[in-house]
């Protein structure tokens, strides 16, 4: 897993599978990476091939943190590139309606455009 | 008079939904397709009808038996491939003498619904929803027990249960022994086939929920069919095993062997033995 930080935005790439196995080390790992200057979290899910409960709770723990310790600043997180049964799952646990999900192929690698600020 | 019918065997545009049970036992509105062909043919006049089946014929003839139910005599055979109704034709009538129903209901292929012919039910996920929409309206029939009408577009099954505080937008189906927690929505375009539970706070719209599935809480489930841990999105045509039951899963218990039967089974095999040994020594004697 690789993550990167640029203009405010956290950009985390390269997970293989996100479930009871590493869950636990994900939201710690990015949780530790979160910055005074973090507006908004990018996580790529194209490579991602394994979605559980556990994974999708580490997203929204690490959600909940995020916007904790920013009471009084814009935070938002946005899911790219899901595969179809990643997106399934998050469509079961509604996790479409908290997250901007940027489905694959909307647009190219490198043109997103700016996540919507809640 | 006599028929023939040719269970569908395999179809690649829904694997997935062949994975329990043969296509033929695939239940539609709470009936299998074959029950619907039966119940056809015993209406044109059929008194005996064949039924050829190259997946799992076992599970064909458990669902159907004798076809008493129907006033039919009813024999499933199994087949090695699935024929086409000129193979068919060609390999059963040529050789039975007993008059056979007129041309094209002689010999059917059940890849489609008796009362919809014109839509195909296993070339694509979104064909079968398709056709499970469509039958709704035309579904309740004088033979269904118990089948209910709340409001215009909501069926309910015998026994059904809606919690006073679920909500329910036409067109939707609940099937037989089917369970609503209150705070569920179901509908619009929803069909809940028997013995479904959806649990509190989840959301079923334009999807078909499979037999004995529970629905977790506060799930959503849209444009898709869900069987049991599988859930398909017709609309993409992508399939997932979901991983965790308190999302989604089967209500099937699963078969374990009692611990009774893992008990008595070393003391047999003892007693079974001796007696062996027993029969051998008095033909050695005799």
């Amino acid at each position: 897993m690789n993550i990167n930080q640029l203009n405010g935005t956290l950009r985390v790439t390269g997970i293989r599978e996100l479930n009871t196995s590493n869950a636990q080390a994900f939201r710690s790992a990015l949780t530790r990476a979160l910055s005074r200057g973090i507006q908004s979290i990018e996580i790529d899910l194209s490579q991602t091939r394994a979605v559980d409960g556990a994974g999708l709770g580490a997203l929204v723990a690490l959600y909940e943190n995020a916007k904790e310790h920013r009471k009084r600043e814009v935070f938002a997180m946005r899911l790219t590139n899901p595969t179809p049964t990643v997106q399934q799952m998050i469509e079961l646990a509604r996790l479409h309606h908290l997250f901007e999900i940027t489905p694959q192929g909307s647009t190219p690698e490198g043109t997103l455009p700016p996540i919507n600020l809640k | 008079m006599k028929a023939l019918l040719i269970c569908p065997n395999e179809r690649a545009g829904v694997a997935a939904l062949a994975e329990c049970v043969p296509l033929a036992n695939v239940s539609i509105l709470g009936k299998t397709l074959v029950e619907y062909w039966l119940e056809h043919l015993a209406c044109l006049g059929a008194q005996e009808v064949l039924i050829l089946a190259a997946d799992r014929p076992d599970q064909v003839f458990a669902g159907i038996g004798d076809g008493a139910r129907w006033g039919l005599r009813v024999i499933v055979k199994s087949d090695k491939r699935e024929r086409t109704p000129e193979e068919a034709r060609a390999r059963h009538q040529t050789t039975d003498k007993t008059p056979w129903l007129p041309a094209s209901n002689d010999v059917i292929l059940m890849d489609y619904l008796p009362s919809l012919p014109q839509l195909p039910l296993f070339t694509s996920y979104a064909d079968w929803f398709a056709a499970a929409q469509t039958l709704m309206p035309l579904a309740l029939t004088p033979d269904r027990l118990g089948v209910r009408e709340l409001k215009p577009g909501e069926w309910v099954g015998l026994n059904a249960h809606v919690s006073a505080g679920a909500k329910l937008i036409a067109p939707c189906w609940i099937g037989e022994r089917a369970w609503i927690e209150a705070g569920a929505t179901i509908g619009p375009n929803a069909v809940l086939e028997r013995e479904v539970f959806i649990a509190h706070g989840a959301e079923v719209s334009h999807s078909v929920i499979g037999p004995e599935t529970l629905v977790g809480q506060f799930t959503e489930i849209r444009n898709s069919i869900a069987w049991g841990s599988t859930l398909i999105n017709w609309q993409r045509d992508s399939c997932l095993k979901v991983p965790d039951s308190f999302l989604l899963c089967s209500r099937e218990p699963k078969r374990t062997l009692p611990v009774s039967a893992n008990r008595t089974a070393p003391v047999h095999a003892p007693l079974s033995a001796t007696v062996r040994f027993r029969q051998y020594v008095t033909q050695l004697l005799t």
